[in-house]
């Protein structure tokens, strides 16, 4: 299949995905117990008309196909409702906390595919030595560690113990900098836990799918081919194994996003981060809904459209249809 | 129908692959030591609250609140004087039956659908993908509190929420093992007396795909057991119930880190990361014994 | 292969020695006054007729006045009015304004801003001041800085309208619909010490020094209110010197910073006009879903003498309160009344007597069977978002048990419970009240106009009723009080509530480096309280 046709393919099919996850959230949230306009209206002393009101505001008179309806349409005029606790249009909300949480994400994923694919192919490389088991455990019982918990016992350890770095946070307001480089690096300060330690989380799983791809890479028929043509050790890893090793790493991301998601979540939560994660379990406690639905729908199209992007990555690196 | 002579033949080949079964896996240290450990945990679970009872080794001590180990209390108390380690052992048989649960709800509904779709191919098969894919592509976590909150917190709810959101990796690889399994010999003779096609899916696919459910699942109910934990402490589980997961909870939301009750967070959490990497190994052993390519040449 | 190794671990670590350090070496400076106050829970608006929680009340208080305040003695005391008196009849007053006051935008406060704030709030029933409003007449304006307003008849607690008072010509911009709704007033406009200049929706609101405030500019420059997802960050940041104080803090941390001990920082455990109860559902309509056994008072006193108040809140809340008995608590003195001997203390004994002589005699199970030939097995709805509640939960079951009441807990949210509430569907749960310094709104609570609405017991007395509507009208505070006293004795007697504690304010503060802390009233909280004196007067320690 040509790269024409296999691009049409896979957007057709992320169209169906998103349509079915928004038909999805939508009914989701049409079956919650419980009326929601108690919900909303945290002041029992409302009065008829001002309910019959924001039962209207809501659209929650309609029947529920009109509903959906009303809901695709406001969807694609980019309404993705009202906030019940802050009264706000959702996506404005949303949108407020998306630089937060790409920093800390992009940051994070960026330092744990340099490191795990340094490691991973290092152990590889060891594979069998004690260097090899040890790398191995190490990941092996990162990635069985639940995110939340790391993130405690790093905040315990760094900035309570050892006071190196703030407890949370992304910077504190209404303090004035003498520089530019002061500003930065507090800043900075405030960023390195929170992204360390999902490095961290990330790390042990990319270490384990690069060493295992490289390791299954290496005992390919091109690879004896090419180490017995005399080509050096470290031209083999360079030129032959590692381009081919990677093809997996790249899936890895796309497949990883939704748990780097659920690792956001779990991260802001513990460190204070003010991005999607931290509103999502804010949102959570307070049961605001249409906050809730829009993340939900929100996350999972960023996710639909990176593993689309994956997708066509993957296509053009694959050497099998290069040559 | 299957004859008494036939069940008897298919029951010496199951004993016969066991045995052969265990002789390579018990060659796997990492497999043996994960199966030791969740042997462990799983005699906690049965026998632990019991022991519990009889010793009365979960009587609070009010006065001791929030105290670090002593002789009494061996891992010390919580904010409300509550032994921690009678906690820890009380915790595994509700955390380890959640996982449990969770993963039978979830192996039932992916083999299902995998073998399902692997077996009548199509329609059939392209609409139920196209559902997996979906699932697949969801972030679990998002959809795992979406459906909590709208459910409200309690531990059916969560071991549901789990169940339907975990089975769609193990439809794939049910689905494409079927596929293969489909257009073997034995089918075909089956299907050429006369045999419907329950009767085919339930008697010769499924005791073949059943190897890979076994390391499938193993996988499963590690995922399980941290999305359990993950969602209680983020506030979906039922706070008269412990599990590790909500002694986490409360030892985050009762300052147990500006206490620096490191007593109070660490049991728990290690708990669950020796429970996961037990299922882990035992995955990783599976793995390999039933995937010859991936055994060492040594 | 051995460079390639070492070069990015080399990186890692130096740049984890930079960031550390550099941040250590400080480089930052604070040339203002800048106050920051750590809290739990979000601002969810800057909007007043939609906001509901304590910290965007507190955010509300800096940015508006009312009219009136109060002492440490919770005396009234002039604010934006100056001065005021009622006629005779008591239904025409007359409020004489402060002159000079600006808004923040530098428009002049006159008395028309008054008159539209309560005609738009009483005209469109917004948000929870209609009720201070409705019962106003007419309001007219006489000069700049004169109003009268008539009652339809005579309102004891006037001039305490806790109503903030808005600009004129902004809000009548507003649609009414918008203002209960979507409007955000992100850039409000009052006349209060502060002014909003930045706020960032669940990380914090910065507000800045009003330099023509008209009781004279505040000494700090900035107040910030920063919100904390979780207790440990905020009170390690009260610590290390990021806040100035914190409030709304669970018993085991305070407990932790009492006994830490450290010089500069005091753990105050403040008086507060809030309690806890456990609420029974005395609805005796067919239609109730609650356990009739619950329509008995004899079970309900029974269950008030089975219950060891002390022990719950020595456990549950860390000793942080007192046994709680009538509606109005002990803070207010003036109306509190002391029940004496009359207040059922702890006596399990008398819980089993009264409950034999009513006919409940144990059966199977250890359990008690009502003359109905039922069990006494009841629910008791808790909330998810109170692990105290949670934790006197599991105490109750274990008291009530050992008198033979089988109780079984169960945790819901607030929404859920809410619901449940207004569907009739429970027999018990546990929550709170935050009383207002006047009784009036705390009283309302058990009458019978306010079942589907205020009410949460579905409590029905004429007599009640009937006191409550006399002492509204009651302008002689003696006679007043009396009538107050009388309506505590009988929704004591009939015990649709036990009153469980009175909760403290839990707060914590530095003192090293502002000074001028006021509490209010004398035994109460430093901030969060009904006045905003600590931020008009405190000042840095030189």
């Amino acid at each position: 299949m040509n790269m024409r046709n296999y691009l049409v393919t896979k957007f057709i099919q992320a169209l169906i995905t998103v349509f079915i996850v928004i038909g999805m959230n939508f009914f989701l949230f049409r079956i919650m117990p419980g009326d929601p306009i108690r919900v909303l209206i945290r002041n029992p002393k409302i009065s008829a008309d001002s309910l019959a009101r924001v039962r209207e505001q809501f659209g929650l008179n309609e029947g529920r196909l009109v509903q959906f309806w009303i809901y695709l349409r406001d969807l694609f005029t980019g309404d993705f409702g009202s906030s019940f606790n802050y009264r706000q249009p959702v996506l404005d909300i949303i949108m407020e906390r998306v630089p937060a949480t790409v920093l800390l994400v992009g940051t994070a994923t960026v330092l744990s595919i340099i490191i795990g694919v340094l490691l991973g192919v290092i152990l590889a490389w060891k594979r069998g030595t004690r260097l090899d088991v040890i790398g191995l455990s190490v990941s092996l019982i990162l990635y069985s560690m639940p995110t939340f918990w790391v993130a405690i016992i790093m905040v315990m350890i760094f900035a309570v113990y050892w006071q190196i770095f703030p407890l949370g946070g992304m910077g504190l307001p209404g303090v004035f900098y003498t520089s530019y480089w002061a500003e930065l690096a507090s800043k900075g300060r405030y960023l390195f836990l929170p992204t360390i330690t999902f490095a961290l989380i990330l790390v042990g799983e990319y270490v384990l799918i690069m060493r295992s791809s490289l390791l299954e890479v290496m005992r390919e028929d091109y690879m004896l081919t090419a180490r017995a043509k005399g080509v050096s050790n470290r031209n083999l890893l360079r030129r032959h194994a590692l381009p081919n090793a990677m093809l997996p790493v790249v899936t890895l991301i796309a497949i990883n996003l939704g748990f780097i998601v659920g690792g956001a979540i779990q991260i802001e939560t513990v460190f204070s981060w003010p991005g999607l994660g931290r509103l999502m379990y804010t949102a959570l406690t307070n049961r605001d809904y249409p906050v809730l639905q829009g993340l939900f729908l929100f996350v999972t199209i960023a996710v639909v459209g990176a593993n689309f992007c994956a997708d066509i990555l993957y296509r053009y690196l694959d050497p099998r249809v290069k040559s | 129908m299957i004859t008494s002579e036939q069940k008897k033949d298919l029951f010496a080949l199951w004993k016969k692959n066991l045995v052969s079964f265990w002789g390579i896996y018990s060659q796997n240290k990492m497999g043996l030591i994960g199966l030791v450990i969740l042997i462990i945990f799983t005699l906690m679970a049965l026998f632990g609250p019991l022991l519990v009872e009889i010793t009365t080794m979960a009587v609070d001590d009010v006065t001791q609140v929030l105290h670090p180990p002593t002789g009494n209390f061996w891992l010390g108390t919580d904010d409300l004087g509550k032994d921690i380690f009678a906690g820890v052992i009380i915790g595994s048989r509700v955390s380890l039956l959640v996982g449990v649960a969770a993963t039978a709800i979830s192996m039932i509904i992916g083999t299902v659908i995998g073998i399902v779709s692997g077996f009548y191919g199509k329609t059939i098969d392209a609409l139920l993908m196209r559902i997996t894919d979906v699932f697949l592509v969801i972030p679990w976590l998002p959809l795992m509190l979406v459906m909590a909150a709208l459910l409200g917190p309690s531990l059916a709810n969560i071991i549901f929420v789990i169940g339907i959101t975990s089975w769609a990796g193990t439809a794939r690889i049910i689905r494409s093992q079927t596929l293969s399994i489909k257009e073997r010999p034995y089918v075909e003779r089956a299907r050429a007396i006369g045999s419907g096609d329950t009767h085919i899916m339930f008697y010769h696919i499924l005791p073949n795909v059943f190897p890979l459910i076994f390391a499938n699942t193993v996988l499963v109910a590690a995922i399980a057991i941290l999305s359990e934990t993950t969602l209680s402490f983020l506030g979906m589980g039922d706070p008269t119930r412990v599990t590790w997961g909500m002694m986490l909870h409360f030892a985050f939301s009762m300052g147990a880190v500006s206490f620096g009750a490191w007593w109070w967070l660490l049991p728990p959490g290690i708990c669950v990361v020796l429970v996961v990497l037990s299922f882990t190994f035992i995955g990783y052993a599976l793995d390999e014994v039933l995937n010859p390519k991936l055994r060492r040449r040594d | 292969m051995k460079q390639f190794k070492w070069l990015p671990l080399l990186l890692v670590v130096l740049l984890f020695c930079s960031v550390a350090l550099t941040g250590c070496a400080g480089g930052t400076q604070e040339s203002q006054h800048v106050f920051r106050s750590g809290y739990m829970r979000e601002i969810e608006s800057l909007n007043p007729m939609v906001i509901w929680s304590v910290q965007a009340y507190e955010v509300m208080y800096l940015t508006y006045n009312f009219l009136i305040s109060w002492d440490e003695d919770l005396n009234v005391i002039p604010e934006l009015a100056r001065e005021w008196e009622v006629d005779e009849d008591g239904t025409l007053w007359t409020f004489y304004l402060q002159e000079g006051v600006k808004w923040h935008d530098g428009e002049p406060f006159t008395a028309d801003d008054v008159k539209f704030t309560y005609e738009y709030i009483r005209d469109n029933e917004l948000g929870y001041f209609y009720d201070y409003v409705a019962a106003m007449e007419e309001i007219e304006v006489l000069d700049d800085y004169t109003l009268t307003v008539k009652t339809d008849e005579p309102i004891a607690w006037m001039p305490q309208v806790l109503v903030p008072i808005l600009p004129a010509h902004i809000w009548s911009e507003i649609d009414p619909e918008e203002a209960e709704g979507d409007f955000a007033n992100d850039n409000p406009v009052g006349t209060g010490p502060f002014k909003v200049v930045e706020h960032r929706k669940g990380e914090y609101t910065r507000m800045v020094a009003n330099d023509d405030y008209f009781k004279g500019r505040p000494a700090l420059d900035e107040v910030i209110f920063m919100i904390y997802a979780n207790t440990d960050v905020m009170v390690e940041a009260l610590k290390q010197g990021e806040l100035e104080i914190i409030s709304d803090v669970p018993g085991a941390q305070f407990k932790a910073l009492e006994d830490a001990a450290d010089p500069n920082i005091l753990a105050l455990n403040a008086d507060s006009p809030s309690f806890t109860e456990l609420a029974f559902n005395v609805w005796d309509d067919p239609g109730s879903l609650g356990n009739p056994h619950l329509l008995d008072k004899n079970v309900r006193v029974a269950i008030e003498y089975a219950l060891d108040r002390q022990e719950l809140i020595d456990v549950a809340l860390m000793g942080y309160g007192e046994v709680a008995s009538t509606l109005v608590p002990p803070l207010f003195e003036y109306w509190h009344l002391d029940l004496g001997p009359d207040f059922r203390s702890y006596d399990p004994d008398q819980a089993e007597a009264i409950l034999e002589e009513a006919g409940y005699s144990r059966g199977g199970h250890g359990l008690r069977v009502g003359p109905d030939g039922e069990l006494m097995s009841y629910t008791l709805l808790i909330r998810s978002e109170s692990p105290d509640n949670q934790k006197m939960a599991t105490m109750i079951k274990d008291m009530l048990s050992a008198v033979g009441i089988g109780i079984e807990v169960s945790v819901i949210d607030e929404g859920t419970l809410t619901d449940r509430i207004y569907e009739g569907d429970f027999d018990m749960f546990i929550w709170g009240w935050y009383v207002d310094i006047d009784p009036t709104s705390i009283l309302k609570v058990a009458t019978t106009d306010e079942i589907m609405s205020w009410s949460d017991c579905f409590y029905s007395n004429p007599e009640y009723d009937a006191l409550h509507q006399l002492q509204q009208r009651t302008m002689d505070r003696e006679e007043r009080r009396d009538l107050i006293y009388e309506m505590q004795r009988i929704f004591y007697d009939d015990a649709a509530y036990i009153m469980l504690s009175y909760d403290p304010e839990l707060q914590a503060y530095r003192t090293d480096r502002y000074t001028g802390w006021v509490r209010n009233p004398r035994t109460g909280p430093v901030m969060y309280t009904n006045v905003i004196d600590s931020y008009e007067q405190l000042k840095p320690i030189e």
